[in-house]
């Protein structure tokens, strides 16, 4: 104990400042990074904040799947593609930002009403879910029930997106051969190998 | 005192909504403003865990999960945004040669 | 619920600590001489044509993104493989886990197979 709380509660409360910290810090680096590159290392920053918030927040299924999927797979496809168009366009892209005004006022003018919104709501809990006893205190085995049987179809459905996104982008994607891997007026003679 | 409130992760996902936001409308890069989406996905994902997690009228066993589930599925959505909104970004570089959002206007008139 | 994750926060202190720690022992012990040459992509040898990204290849970009779609299964797999044993072991629902899990599975490797067939997967065309 210290000045009447319990240490754990400092722990959180430190655990909660740092990790939301890292999230803010690594959000405003990602809009405000004047190249695309360190903008999606300041992105990586603030998805690993966001995992810890998870983690804080007892999702610990989903802060393994925030750093397999969205550090691991979504980030690296970002920044493979920000290389693609780095070796196309042959130079570093910057990626400055374009009304300025407009933007500061549109995002200042949705934290204030969110801010409003959250301090003038009144939370109380809710009685809704009704998980078999067996599972309780287990959150995958929970959570794996669930997909399986309370939301048996966004599961399923989640496949057919996935497909059809995936055949989209290859689709989209696509190097055609014989086509200017370029852009149609590519400033620089392509060395291709 | 209690643990963390509920408000203190509203503001964080609310704030970082807000940054989305403007990191969407001002970058002039298209691959830029994918990573607002992002931002704002991500805030969104934060706002359901945390609802989940204390609106839950059991907090210490939390047998309610359903926000959790909500969030993966968004997560497997994000995937594919990403997948198909960059593969769209590929493609309009190779046919129009631009990549700021603002300069691909031919579908306006 | 914070203390269970004690030995993450200790491990994650310890591995940026060392990082850094790393980083400034070099910083405070390596003598300082910059020239020109330094800064070339290859100390000895040809002078590098063309910028040092040239040799990547939308191909890469296809491959991760069929890396992405089943890194996404395999999240979704995991929960299931969780509770598969106790979910089946029900009276009720028998062998109906495993059919709905094939089912996810069947669909996304159609798209692995659309893939295969349009010769996305391979090296050289």
């Amino acid at each position: 104990m210290l000045f009447g709380l319990p240490y754990t509660n400092y722990v959180e409360y430190l655990a909660f400042l740092s990790v939301a910290g890292l999230t803010l810090l690594g959000g405003l680096g990602t809009i405000v990074a004047r190249r695309v590159f360190p903008a999606c290392l300041w992105l990586l920053v603030c998805l690993g904040g966001v995992a810890g918030l998870y983690a804080l927040l007892a999702g610990h299924l989903l802060m393994a799947v925030q750093i397999l999927v969205y550090a691991g797979a979504i980030t690296v496809l970002i920044i493979f593609a920000v290389m693609l168009l780095q070796r196309h366009t042959g130079r570093i892209i910057m990626a400055e930002n374009q009304h300025l005004i407009g933007g500061v006022l549109a995002a200042g003018f949705m934290a204030t009403l969110i801010l409003v919104g959250i301090f003038t709501t009144r939370y109380q809990p809710l009685a809704f879910g009704d998980t078999p006893a067996t599972f309780a205190g287990d959150n995958v085995k929970l959570i794996g029930h669930l997909l399986l049987t309370k939301y048996l179809l966004p599961f399923e459905v989640v496949s057919v997106v996935l497909l059809a996104s995936m055949i989209g982008a290859l689709v989209l994607a696509r190097q055609e051969p014989g086509e200017n891997p370029g852009a149609a007026e590519a400033p620089e003679a392509e060395s291709q190998p | 005192m209690s643990p963390v409130p509920l408000q203190a992760y509203l503001v964080v996902a609310g704030l970082l909504f807000a940054m989305g936001l403007f990191g969407v409308m001002t970058r002039r890069h298209a691959v830029a403003a994918l990573l607002g989406i992002e931002l704002m996905l991500n805030a969104a994902n934060i706002n359901l865990v945390a609802f989940s997690h204390y609106l839950s009228p059991n907090r210490a066993i939390n047998t309610v999960l359903d926000g959790q589930v909500f969030v993966l599925m968004v997560i497997a959505l994000a995937a594919c945004e990403v997948a198909v909104g960059l593969a769209i970004i590929l493609r309009l570089y190779r046919t129009m040669g631009v990549l700021n959002p603002d300069e691909a206007s031919s579908m306006k008139w | 619920m914070a203390l269970e994750y004690g030995p993450v926060a200790v491990l994650l202190t310890f591995g940026v600590a060392l990082g850094v720690a790393a980083m400034v022992t070099a910083w405070l012990l390596r003598p300082s001489d910059p020239y020109a040459a330094k800064q070339a992509v290859y100390e000895c040898g040809m002078e590098p044509i063309g910028p040092a990204w040239s040799q990547f290849y939308a191909r890469y970009y296809l491959i991760a993104l069929v890396f992405v779609v089943f890194d996404v299964e395999a999240i979704f797999l995991f929960p299931w493989a969780a509770v598969f044993k106790q979910l089946s072991a029900a009276t009720a629902m028998g062998a109906v886990p495993l059919v709905e899990v094939a089912v996810f599975i069947v669909i996304l490797l159609i798209g692995l197979a659309y893939a295969w067939r349009k010769g996305d997967l391979e090296w050289t065309r």
